[in-house]
């Protein structure tokens, strides 16, 4: 036990994350200055994509206590740890929705309609309701984290059942906070355009952001000496949770695109008419090869969910396509054709830059494994 | 079956909390009173009860036949539907019925993934529920055909019309495929889990009971090799039906949404329709199984823990539903489509308002007092929580079908819809046959699976299993195989045992499925007999995945449970083979054992050539030496004509014959008469009535021209002189120039090429009417140029 707690506290690659944080937000802020509706696309699309990964961990710890789950139990502090960056993102994304009412980035200039829905859409309804979102976010993640920080120091099974408690207002808050989140940030984009599954599509790849964030973490813990506890049991199983998460994804995406295309009705038909066009179309189908074709080939055998190697290869292709699924759904509506330079690199650098400091931060801010949880036991004697 | 090994890491000193021990039965049970409990019913005459509730239910089903029957014989007509509301009944019970079915396989595979060991007291119940609601299900597509007769038109099989293939760009048709797929692999899956059971009471049993379940269990002797393949092969099935379970309800829900009709075209459908299902099939389960529970006194097996699990499994989906709803309305809102809102309005506060507010008070109201744990934790409070559950789920099927259906776009095609007698009688039967299916399944088989819960019991079994065999190993005897009633965790790695290539099969036989059925559909569609339907691409392989998925799905799942009976030796007739006793409630290791390969290799041979020579048979059957005698036809379609031939005999007709000559006066088509005779005095009466309708282009010009040169010259010659090649041989015509042809009008002209004049025929068959125009209008230049005679 005392291993972890003398677990190094990385400070110079925690030094090394900000440092690259700081050069990716001073390079935003260049990029603003220069190409405005670029940069802010990019922003939001990095922001949302720590979101994206905070939220997952969240839900992560809030269903494995709402299911009792005894396996995961030992690597409940990874979760708590990616959590770390949702204040950092929420101040960000808070920002980025002040400065659309300035930037206008959309393409689709056309006013709404309906003189309620121009309310609704207006600026500051909508950062009112962004504060209140983040806001609920920001406060159920420090409440988990800091009930099982005091488990830690407390013990009983009194912390346990509170955070259970929390979990199912977590996820009961999540599913109507994030369905609003998702259309005021994402969908409104194409003011005139609307999809029932588009929260869910982007909740799908939410589940398997986080499990792939999760895998990566722990595999590469499990390669460390002084995280002997992560088994491959534990791998084997996060790795099934990402090849079935990476199928949930792809259903999703199937979803959506096989109904709007059969009805082929013209208010919807565009969404999709843009991004199978020349321009769009290699990213429309890398985005599906990347997240659910490969993970799936490569996760199907028994061998290469228990494989370390092969489970950092795999979580670090997903996290990648994460980042080109939200490209896909942001950036075709703010510009004309796919670019890649200065711009994207900086930005994304810059968040995964912040991902990462806050992570190790948080990892080395607490004993890396949960001594008073009540299923630490089964956790660490796990076989499957 | 996860029982802990001893501790492998240095963390041994951790401490077991009292909260992670969750023992799933209550009271002291070993594994025989688990078989004597489970097996009662089945051993003993049915209650009172039974027989009242099997009544019941039979009266319906025969309620259900004759209504089916009344409705097959005498068509759809006695059923309320209209042109506006093309679907009502029907199809909320097919969705109804095969949404019930959801819990079965839930419980079954995914519960089985998620390794909830709770799961074992109602899997067996569950998975048999779910056979029979789809068997309720695929009744309705049935009888809603006009002609449920020709039902295996459906099928994509080679047949005498082109061949014509079915569609396969039709969700309709998805259906068809994904309703199959889901039985057939429920029911191995069911029956799959029942074959140890089988072996049980075949081992305790006697006489004709005992030569039924013998037959039924295939052998089955509690081998530990044969458990390890049972182990691989049950996770395969599970990792296959899980996916199965959410395509079958999402093709079902793209029934409705690839149409156009505001309320059914929402991308939402797929994800809202499978947690429906899944909500009403834990209702249904839920309430059925505290029936039983209290009824065949099974209380230490389906506990209160169980009925807390399933009620939160209703709290979570019932709320995925709930927000659904919440979905469409705020998209309905945020869209602007008018018609979208429109028909929102009307579900709320239309006339069948009352519909949609039951529903919402059922699905979305009263889940939310499962939140309440004395509420999940009283088994009466939860039944009626249960039954409310499916009466709501009942009513979103008929708000979404019929309340979309009866206020489409056109207010001239708003209607109402009330169900008939036969409907409803219908309904009543589908209950019916349901009811007696699980009557009956109580009664004749186990409705728990005793091996399964017998192995959460007895778990602690295992350790003394495997000292035994690392001391028999010890003592340098060859541990051959270890007969067990149920799997005993780590036993396989301490025999040695390889691990099972089963999951290979399912790959491959998974990947060829998914090769032809794209392939296929790629072919037929797009190139054996191209078919436009809604302009949809010829080559359209987003709409080919469902099918592709489904027979994926099938072909892997039936291949990997082939391969296991081969594998084993297992299949209907088989005896069992095992160390000194046949019974499944001890552990036995087998130290020697006899060489029966050659016995049963033999018995094997016997059944092959029957198989081969039955297929021989059929085939001769439809095979005749002589091609001019016709064999047994088995699919003849429309070869033979039902209509009567053009030149064959007909009863029917005052002749006798079936073609018959036009009355007087028919005209061909398209044409219309000229009114004239044949006669000089016409010809005048043509010259001075007709004029031409063509205009005088240079185009009709050099046409008539052309014309005159190929049909006139010959006889006219090309001056129209009447000096034309053929002359010597017959007298001349007049020259166009002659005082006698040079002032005749058009309409003259136009008449002798009709009718003809004098040694000249008739041209009509010849000409169309627009080119004797060209041609009259030719000769008249002809008339108009050269000297008189």
């Amino acid at each position: 036990m005392n291993e972890t707690r003398s677990l190094a506290t990385w400070p110079r690659s925690q030094a090394a994350a900000f440092g690259v944080a700081l050069a990716g937000m001073a390079a935003a802020l260049v990029a603003l200055a220069a190409d405005p509706v670029r940069a802010w696309s990019h922003l939001l699309l990095d922001t949302f994509y720590l979101l994206s990964v905070s939220l997952a961990a969240l839900l992560f710890v809030a269903i494995q206590f709402l299911s009792a789950a005894r396996w995961s139990a030992c690597l409940r502090r990874i979760p708590e740890a990616l959590m770390a960056t949702l204040p950092a993102a929420a101040v960000l994304m808070l920002s980025l929705t002040v400065m659309r009412g300035v930037i206008a980035p959309s393409r689709h200039n056309e006013p709404v309609a309906s003189s309620a829905k121009a309310f609704y859409l207006s600026m500051p309804f909508m950062a009112a309701r962004a504060a209140v979102v983040l806001g609920v976010w920001v406060w159920l993640a420090s409440l988990v984290r800091r009930t099982s920080l005091v488990e830690d120091a407390d013990g009983g099974s009194i912390h346990h059942q509170r955070i259970k408690r929390y979990s199912a207002i977590a996820v009961v808050a999540f599913a109507i906070t994030f369905s609003i989140a998702s259309v005021d940030w994402l969908m409104s984009l194409d003011a005139h355009w609307v999809s029932t599954l588009f929260a869910v599509y982007l909740f799908g790849g939410l589940m398997v952001h986080g499990v792939a964030a999760v895998t990566f973490v722990a595999a590469v813990l499990h390669s460390s000496d002084r995280a002997s506890f992560v088994t491959k049991e534990h791998l084997h199983d996060l790795g099934r949770l990402l090849f079935g998460f990476s199928t949930f994804w792809a259903y999703l995406w199937f979803s959506q695109y096989l109904l709007i295309w059969y009805g082929n009705i013209p208010e919807e038909a565009g969404h999709y008419a843009t991004r199978t066009s020349a321009a769009w179309l290699p990213l429309f189908w890398t985005n599906l090869i990347v997240n659910w074709v490969v993970p799936f080939v490569v996760l199907l055998p028994r061998a290469t969910k228990r494989d370390p190697r092969v489970l950092i290869g795999i979580a670090s292709t997903v996290l990648a396509g994460r980042w080109l699924d939200l490209y896909l759904v942001i950036l075709p509506e703010t510009t004309a054709r796919p670019q890649f330079g200065l711009v994207e690199v900086a930005t994304a650098l810059g968040a995964a830059g912040l991902l990462i400091g806050f992570t190790m931060r948080a990892l080395a801010a607490a004993p890396l494994v949960p001594a008073n949880d009540p299923f630490l036991a089964a956790s660490l004697e796990h076989s499957t | 079956m996860m029982t802990t090994t001893a501790a492998r890491s240095p963390w041994s000193e951790v401490e077991r909390s009292p909260i992670a021990d969750e023992t799933w039965l209550e009271g002291e049970l070993s594994p025989h009173r688990i078989a004597d409990d489970i097996a009662r019913p089945l051993e003993n005459r049915p209650t009172a009860g039974w027989w009242a509730s099997l009544a019941a239910s039979v009266a319906a089903l025969a309620l259900g036949v004759g209504m089916v029957t009344y409705q097959i014989a005498v068509g759809i007509g006695v059923w309320g539907l209209n042109n506006a509301v093309g679907w009502a009944f029907d199809i909320t019970n097919f969705v109804f019925w095969i949404g019930i079915g959801h819990a079965g396989t839930l419980i079954s595979a995914i519960l089985l993934l998620f390794r909830q060991s709770w799961r074992t007291s109602v899997n067996r119940s569950a998975e048999a529920m779910t056979i029979f609601a789809v068997m309720c299900a695929a009744m309705f597509p049935l009888i809603h055909m006009g002609r449920p007769w020709l039902a295996f038109w459906v099928l994509p099989y080679p047949n005498g019309r082109g061949p014509l293939w079915v569609n396969f760009r039709s969700p309709l048709l998805w259906d068809v495929f994904a309703i199959n797929t889901y039985l057939i692999v429920s029911a191995v899956f069911w029956f799959l889990g029942m074959i140890p059971d089988f072996a049980l009471l075949r081992d305790r049993s006697s006489g004709i009971t005992r030569s039924i379940y013998n037959a039924l269990s295939f052998g089955w002797n509690g081998s530990a090799r044969t458990w390890s393949r049972y182990e691989t092969l049950t996770m395969v099935l599970a990792g296959l039906a899980t996916p199965l379970v959410i395509s079958v309800h999402s093709i079902v829900s793209m029934d409705f949404a690839t149409s156009l009709l505001p309320g059914w075209h929402t991308t939402l459908f797929p994800p809202y329709f499978v947690a429906g299902a899944v909500f009403s099939g834990f209702g249904m389960v839920t309430l059925l199984l505290i029936i039983a529970r209290s009824a065949m006194r099974l209380h230490s097996y389906i506990t209160v823990k169980h009925l807390d699990r399933m009620a939160c499994i209703m709290l979570f989906t019932g709320s995925l539903v709930g927000f659904s709803y919440l979905t469409e309305l705020f998209a309905a809102w945020y869209g602007e489509n008018l018609y979208e809102q429109a028909t929102f309005v009307n579900r709320l506060t239309g006339p069948y308002g009352w519909a949609f507010w039951t529903m919402f008070a059922c699905n979305v109201i009263v889940p939310q007092t499962l939140w309440l744990r004395r509420v999940r934790r009283t088994p009466a409070i939860l039944a009626i929580v249960a039954l409310l559950v499916n009466v709501g789920m009942w009513f979103e099927r008929f708000v979404i079908i019929v309340t979309s259906l009866h206020h489409a776009y056109l207010p001239s095609g708003w209607a109402m819809y009330k169900p008939t007698v036969v409907e409803v009688g219908t309904l009543i039967g589908s209950f019916g046959l349901f009811f007696t299916c699980f009557l009956l399944f109580i009664r004749f088989l186990p409705m728990i699976a005793i091996w399964e819960v017998s192995g959460m019991a007895g778990s602690h079994n295992g350790a003394a299993v495997l000292d035994a065999v690392k001391s028999a190993r010890a003592q340098g005897s060859t541990v051959v195989d270890v007969y067990t009633p149920y799997p005993v965790h780590a036993l396989d790695k301490a025999l040695g045992l390889p691990r099972s290539r089963l999951p290979l099969v399912a790959f491959a036989a998974g990947a060829a499925g998914a090769a032809g059925a794209m392939g296929f559909q790629v072919w037929a569609s797009a190139f054996d007999w191209p078919l436009d339907v809604g302009g949809k691409p010829l080559n359209s392989a987003l709409a080919f995945v469902p099918i592709t998925f489904e027979i994926t799905i099938l072909l892997a799942a039936l291949a990997v449970t082939g391969a296991f009976f081969w594998r084993c030796r297992l299949f209907p007739g088989a005896t069992a083979t095992r160390g000194q006793t046949r019974s499944m409630d001890g552990f036995v290791l087998a130290l020697r054992v006899p060489d029966q390969s050659a016995a049963s290799r033999r018995r094997r041979g016997w059944r092959h050539g029957v198989g081969v020579l039955l297929c021989l048979a059929v085939w001769q059957s439809g095979c005749r030496g002589d091609a001019r005698v016709r064999a047994y036809e088995y699919m003849p379609d429309m070869a033979r004509s039902v209509p009567y031939d053009s030149f064959a005999a007909n009863p029917v007709t005052r002749n006798g014959q079936t073609l018959q000559t036009p009355p007087p006066g028919t005209i061909a088509r398209g044409f219309l008469p000229l009114g004239y005779q044949a006669t000089a005095a016409d010809a005048v009466r043509a010259g001075q009535e007709l004029r031409s309708p063509i205009a005088a282009t240079d185009e009709t010009r050099h046409e008539g021209r052309r014309l005159f040169e190929t049909f006139c010259a010959v006889c006219h010659g090309v001056n129209g002189d009447g000096d034309g090649p053929l002359v010597p041989k017959i007298p001349n015509p007049p020259a166009y120039s002659s005082t006698a042809v040079r002032m005749l009008p058009a309409g003259h002209l136009f008449h002798v090429i009709t009718y003809g004049s004098g040694r000249m025929p008739s041209y009509a068959s010849q000409l169309t009417r627009e080119e004797r125009w060209k041609i009259v209008a030719h000769v008249q230049e002809l008339q108009l140029r050269g000297s008189p005679r």
